[in-house]
């Protein structure tokens, strides 16, 4: 059965993206350090051949991502993306969470679809990706579905350096014990602890002292 | 010659205390249930064992009340604290009380000889070390749970990135235990 995962590359100090984000810096200011572990030696920009140079664990969770059936975003992670150039891999259908229609340059890529209500999405992309996983990433879109209770796993990438500012993406969760099973720890290569963990329902969370 | 090493749990969202610590309940409202050494005692020990004193924060041995009449650490202890307060001898550890975490962090050193200094918390001491570059080491114990609120560690460690090393990664029973060098 489908599982939604949310996949994301976090500093030690919880941060997901530099400070000064904006439409033109979306990982904000050394921001892309979170990610080099994924694209090793992009520099000049061609991710594609950095990704291919990968190996080992950071290759497996890399390739795990990738295969994804389908993927739900937020718009503040899809826009300043370009849209991925409206495939992010293979053709998997992509849900965006917005109140807004899609701005005009997205509004003709097919496997887009602007929608506003995430309980709704998920099960869209869960249906959509068949016996695959479902792609999760942004950081208002994990706080939203952890809170909503739809978010099935949480897959870590931790990267070993203090931000000390940007966005974080453990916030506005509520003051509320969220017990988490931890279902895989692998060390990569770069000093990333990939680190996995399976959400309970939120029924079972209730059930803790 | 030691280092200087921080060593405290942390739930994955990086908090090492519930809300609202007292006396009673010094991790926190439902802190103590999720936060701490758990099966993996014998961590928090290495530790121990690698230190010749510790460095520990005001509000801490506050809330814990000085760790009582036998603190577990059997060593010189530096407390930094804007009010002086005469030294206390509980047990086998000596609480002395510093202007300062800069000058806890140099007076320990000095007390600990050839072994490490371990910055035992809290959140706040911690993080003025390693804003003031005086942390060689983390020894964290990552807690598989979200707790949502209460002391966060790494809250103020400066806009300066701190560039890491990982030594070390050992998969517990419930934590994931991870240690950094931290980089020059």
């Amino acid at each position: 059965m489908s599982c939604s995962v949310l996949y994301m590359s976090m500093s030690l100090d919880g941060f997901i993206a530099g400070p000064n984000e904006g439409p033109d810096n979306g990982l904000g200011d050394g921001g892309d350090q979170l990610h080099e572990w994924a694209f090793p030696g992009a520099e000049g920009g061609d991710f594609e051949a950095a990704a291919r140079r990968l190996r080992g664990v950071n290759r497996q969770v890399y390739d795990e991502f990738m295969s994804t059936g389908a993927v739900v975003a937020g718009r503040g992670t899809f826009e300043p993306a370009g849209g991925w150039g409206g495939d992010h891999h293979d053709g998997a259908p992509i849900y965006i969470l917005s109140r807004n229609p899609a701005p005009d340059w997205a509004a003709d890529w097919s496997l887009v679809h602007y929608v506003s209500d995430l309980d709704a999405a998920m099960g869209d992309a869960k249906r959509a990706a068949g016996d695959k996983n479902v792609l999760v990433h942004g950081a208002a879109i994990a706080q939203r579905a952890l809170t909503a209770g739809l978010l099935d796993e949480i897959e870590i990438a931790l990267v070993p350096v203090l931000f000390g500012d940007g966005r974080r993406l453990f916030e506005h969760l509520g003051v509320v014990q969220r017990q988490l099973e931890r279902i895989r720890v692998l060390e990569g290569d770069a000093g990333v602890t990939h680190l996995r963990y399976r959400v309970p329902s939120s029924e079972a969370n209730k059930k803790q002292p | 010659m030691g280092v200087v090493e921080i060593s405290l749990a942390l739930s994955l969202d990086g908090y090492v205390t519930g809300p609202h610590p007292t006396p009673e309940q010094p991790l926190g409202i439902g802190g103590a249930d999720v936060i701490g050494p758990g099966g993996e005692r014998w961590l928090v020990e290495e530790s121990i064992a690698a230190a010749g004193a510790v460095v520990a924060g005001r509000r801490t041995y506050d809330i814990v009340d000085g760790w009582g009449e036998d603190p577990p650490f059997k060593m010189p202890a530096f407390v930094p604290t804007h009010r002086p307060r005469e030294v206390r001898t509980a047990g086998a550890t000596t609480f002395t009380f510093v202007p300062d975490v800069q000058s806890a962090v140099a007076q320990a050193k000095a007390a600990a000889g050839d072994k490490n200094v371990l910055i035992m918390g809290g959140a706040s001491t911690a993080d003025q070390a390693l804003q003031l570059g005086l942390v060689d080491q983390l020894n964290l114990h990552i807690e598989p749970v979200l707790l949502g609120g209460g002391t966060r560690l790494f809250d103020d460690v400066g806009s300066d990135r701190i560039m890491l090393e990982r030594t070390r990664l050992i998969e517990g029973p419930r934590a994931t235990h991870v240690q950094y060098r931290v980089l020059r």
